[in-house]
């Protein structure tokens, strides 16, 4: 390679950098204007259609890929004799720069006669050496700029004005009508988890309100997309489901305390379930305070006896170890006299089965809590791509908040609006927080039926069963059966039937108090 | 660049501008007719002068003829001039023996500079008797060929108004020549000049400049100059725009031209481009060259249909419509983005 070849290699090789950056700018910018309108447009189809539009993600994405192409394009250097010409077109050089660098490319054979040929080279030196790049290759601003600053304005525009905004009558509206149906929801299940887990003193579960109140609120803000709403619930029931293992794990550890092995394989933990666990509780309570007063020998006995039922109860139940050697141990004291003693084991039996209780209603509630928010992403997630069904669902899955949660007959308007206050009527005030006023409603209307005066009598257990289906209207007065304690494996049952069907979660927390106030009857 | 070879390029310019300096002494205006008639004597071709009567087209070739040592001869197209008048013929002369021979008497065609004056006058007869003179710079007179001293360089006039008794340049002929230069009327400021030159008492004297040697050392030069590439594929596409069954041909032209222009105009503008080049200080060959000097390299090369003679539309109306369509030859593939 001559000299002067070097020289004109060298001084278009700026140029052609700057005309490889110059059309990967160009290009770009074109991909960047496409894109952008795009982005534009599918954020604008948001609020009437909800997709997903991650719109972070796609920035990300979008910049990264343009900037790979720009670095890419900008690598792919034009030819160094359409350098030339494009330089001899943009500085007026008459084609001297192309003519020599073919000239310098061509086949010795095929060379013009050396002397003009020498002549010509040599003045395209000359004229490249006054080349100023920049004005021969210009990185000029892209047409398409304003196009792209125009996208970028509308996108962010679209951010802080527009994003969670639907057009009403439009499939998006419907999917975020069901959204905030499903945050008031998740608020009043929050409360009312909040407020048993202060009756009951359930620390997880009050943790885990606070979180689910302000996870129904996020819901109810007014621009949160159905993909947000998703990654929300599934936050909140990862969240709950860890709460839960802690919970389960506390209960394995004070389960198998005091064991020296594994822990009892013949039923999982507490299998009789909260409601007999309670009972055993108040009767060793009870027994406790026998304890205090009845020291007689053939009271002692009746005392040693019962405890040895309730012993059997708790082994039943497959109780912690610890509680059932406190009540071995009690029993064994009573038997020997050492009635202060006998109180002290049946205090830590008591003890023992307290914690134990209030750790199930934890996982109790945190497991309604859970339930709730997989029910509401559900909701959330058939309302289809296109939310076809939102409607529908945000109708059904606004009853567990208009609806009052107390016990009782209580008219729910099928049609309500979600998020109404409670009708006035009986049952006004009976949710937390809910109650307008001291006023009474109207009666609530009675089933229109023929009323059956037939009844059952005798006494529970005496005789044979029989089963047959009663309709008739509720009346006023005590029920002619006598109530009596519900069997722990029919309460573990029936819990278990209640869990399946689909009632909302504030009537779960009444029946399954109503259940309770009747085990705890006298 | 004090090489041999860059010493002739600077006497070749030097010889180009004092050519037209002299012709300007004499010939008020007229700068492009006068640089493109120089341009045709460095290229080898011949010019064709079109212009109404009083333009000092005679005075200009007579003036160029007066500023080169060359042979100069003018022959005055009649209808009656007949091809001998031009070429020779031989004649029966008696020798001091008293014997009888044949001796060729050489036409006025046996000159250097050659002033076809109103051309268009002979009949076509005459007119091709030109043809082989101006092609092959020889002529054959009872079949013996003769050569032409080089250089060898014929101007013809021809007034484009009136048409009585005259007979159109056969397209044969016409092709012959390098350029048709069509000499426009002088400006306010010409005519001026023309009265206070051509009025007084002084007449100017101009002085020779070159030879008939130095003439064909700046001819071989001048066809030195390189020709890029992308600058060769312009003039052949150039070309082929003015022909109307072509791909790449014009709308003008493919609405009103019978026939477009012929290879040999493509080497008229090549050749001219070449000289173009080299009087403006380059030593290659542009497309600005080509552009300049499509008109009077290529208008006389193109014949229109009758459409386009009945619309009034003249070769150079198609030339320029074809320059604009064609514009540049199109980048290497990849390159076209960044323009």
């Amino acid at each position: 390679m001559t000299r002067n070849a070097e020289t004109l290699q060298r001084l278009l090789g700026r140029v052609r950098r700057r005309l490889a950056f110059d059309r990967a700018l160009r290009w770009v910018a074109r991909a960047a204007a496409v894109i952008g309108w795009s982005t534009l447009g599918w954020a604008l189809v948001t609020l009437a259609v909800p997709l997903w539009f991650p719109i972070r993600a796609v920035a990300v994405v979008e910049a990264a890929g343009l900037l790979a192409g720009l670095t890419l394009l900008a690598c792919l250097r034009p030819g160094l004799l359409a350098a030339a010409r494009l330089t001899d077109r943009r500085l007026g050089l008459a084609d001297r720069l192309s003519t020599a660098v073919e000239l310098l490319a061509a086949p010795p054979a095929a060379a013009v006669p050396g002397g003009m040929a020498r002549l010509q080279i040599a003045d395209a030196v000359e004229v490249a050496q006054g080349i100023v790049p920049r004005a021969a290759a210009p990185v000029a601003v892209p047409r398409e700029s304003w196009m792209i600053v125009a996208c970028a304005a509308g996108l962010v525009l679209w951010a802080q004005f527009l994003q969670g905004w639907t057009i009403p009558g439009w499939p998006a509206a419907r999917t975020a009508a069901v959204i905030h149906g499903e945050g008031r929801a998740l608020v009043t299940i929050a409360r009312q988890l909040d407020a048993a887990a202060r009756t009951r003193g359930l620390p997880e579960a009050r943790r885990a309100a606070p979180q689910l109140r302000d996870l129904g609120r996020k819901l109810l803000g007014a621009r949160i997309s159905r993909d947000d709403a998703l990654g929300l619930l599934g936050e909140a029931t990862r969240q709950l489901q860890t709460a839960q293992s802690r919970i389960e794990r506390r209960i394995t550890t004070a389960e198998s305390r005091g064991t020296s092995g594994a822990r009892d394989a013949r039923a999982p933990a507490i299998p009789a379930g909260p409601e007999r666990l309670q009972q055993t509780i108040r009767e060793l309570e009870a027994l406790a305070e026998e304890l205090q007063s009845r020291s007689a020998p053939d009271a002692r006995e009746d005392l040693s006896r019962r405890l040895s039922r309730l012993s059997e109860s708790l082994d039943d139940m497959n109780a912690p170890a610890s509680s059932r050697r406190s009540l071995e141990a009690a029993r064994r004291d009573v038997e020997r006299g050492r009635l202060p003693a006998a109180s002290s084991a049946l205090g830590d039996a008591v003890s023992d089965l307290r914690s134990i209780e209030r750790m199930l209603g934890d996982e109790q509630a945190l497991g309604e809590a859970q339930r709730q928010v997989q029910t509401s992403a559900e909701r959330i997630t058939r309302g289809g791509p296109l939310g076809a069904s939102a409607a529908r669902t945000g109708q059904s899955q606004a009853e567990p908040v208009t609806a009052p949660a107390a016990a009782g007959p209580n008219p729910v308007t099928p049609d309500g609006e979600a998020g109404a206050p409670p009708p006035p009527g009986p049952n006004q005030g009976s949710l937390p927080g809910e109650g307008r006023g001291p006023a009474l409603g109207a009666p609530t209307r009675r089933l229109e039926a023929t009323p059956n005066e037939e009844h059952l009598t005798g006494r529970q257990g005496e005789g044979p069963a029989a089963v047959r289906d009663l309709l008739a209207p509720g009346r006023r007065g005590s029920p002619r059966i006598p109530v009596g304690p519900v069997p722990a494996d029919v309460a573990h049952e029936n819990d278990r039937a209640l869990g399946r069907e689909p009632i909302p979660p504030a009537y779960l927390t009444v029946i399954r108090r109503y259940f309770e106030a009747l085990g705890s009857a006298p | 660049m004090n090489d041999p070879f860059s010493r002739e390029v600077n006497d070749l310019r030097s010889a180009c501008e004092a050519l037209r300096g002299e012709l300007a002494r004499v010939i008020v205006g007229q700068r492009e007719a006068l640089d493109l008639v120089v341009i045709a004597l460095l290229a080898g071709g011949h010019v064709l002068l079109e212009g109404v009567p009083g333009l000092g087209k005679t005075l200009l070739v007579r003036t160029l003829a007066q500023t080169l040592d060359l042979r100069f001869s003018r022959i005055q197209f009649t209808p009656d001039l007949m091809p001998a008048d031009i070429l020779g013929t031989n004649l029966v002369v008696q020798d001091d023996a008293g014997r009888r021979r044949f001796e060729f008497q050489p036409g006025p065609i046996f000159a250097q500079i050659v002033l076809a004056d109103e051309i268009n006058r002979a009949t076509p007869k005459t007119q091709s008797a030109l043809l082989e003179a101006m092609q092959e710079h020889a002529v054959t007179v009872a079949g013996e060929s003769r050569r032409l001293e080089e250089p060898f360089f014929v101007l013809a006039t021809q007034n484009p108004i009136e048409m009585e008794g005259t007979y159109p340049l056969p397209e044969a002929q016409l092709d012959r020549f390098l350029l048709k230069l069509r000499v426009p009327f002088p400006s306010l400021e010409d005519l001026q000049g023309i009265i206070d030159r051509t009025t007084g008492p002084d007449e100017p004297v101009v002085r020779r400049v070159a030879d008939g040697a130095a003439v064909r050392r700046m001819q071989a030069l001048a066809r030195q100059v390189p020709v890029a590439g992308h600058v060769r594929e312009y003039a052949a596409r150039l070309v082929l725009a003015t022909h109307p069954e072509s791909d790449g041909a014009c709308a003008l032209a493919g609405r009103f031209v019978r026939h477009g222009a012929s290879p040999r105009g493509m080497q008229a503008l090549i050749l001219a481009g070449k000289v173009r080049a080299l009087t403006l200080g380059r030593f290659n060959v542009a497309i600005e060259d080509l552009r300049a000097l499509a008109l009077p390299a290529l208008r006389h090369r193109i014949i229109l249909n009758f459409e386009g003679e009945a619309e009034g539309t003249d070769a150079d109306d198609v030339l320029r419509a074809a320059m604009q369509e064609i514009e540049a030859p199109d980048l290497p593939a990849g390159q076209r983005e960044a323009r």
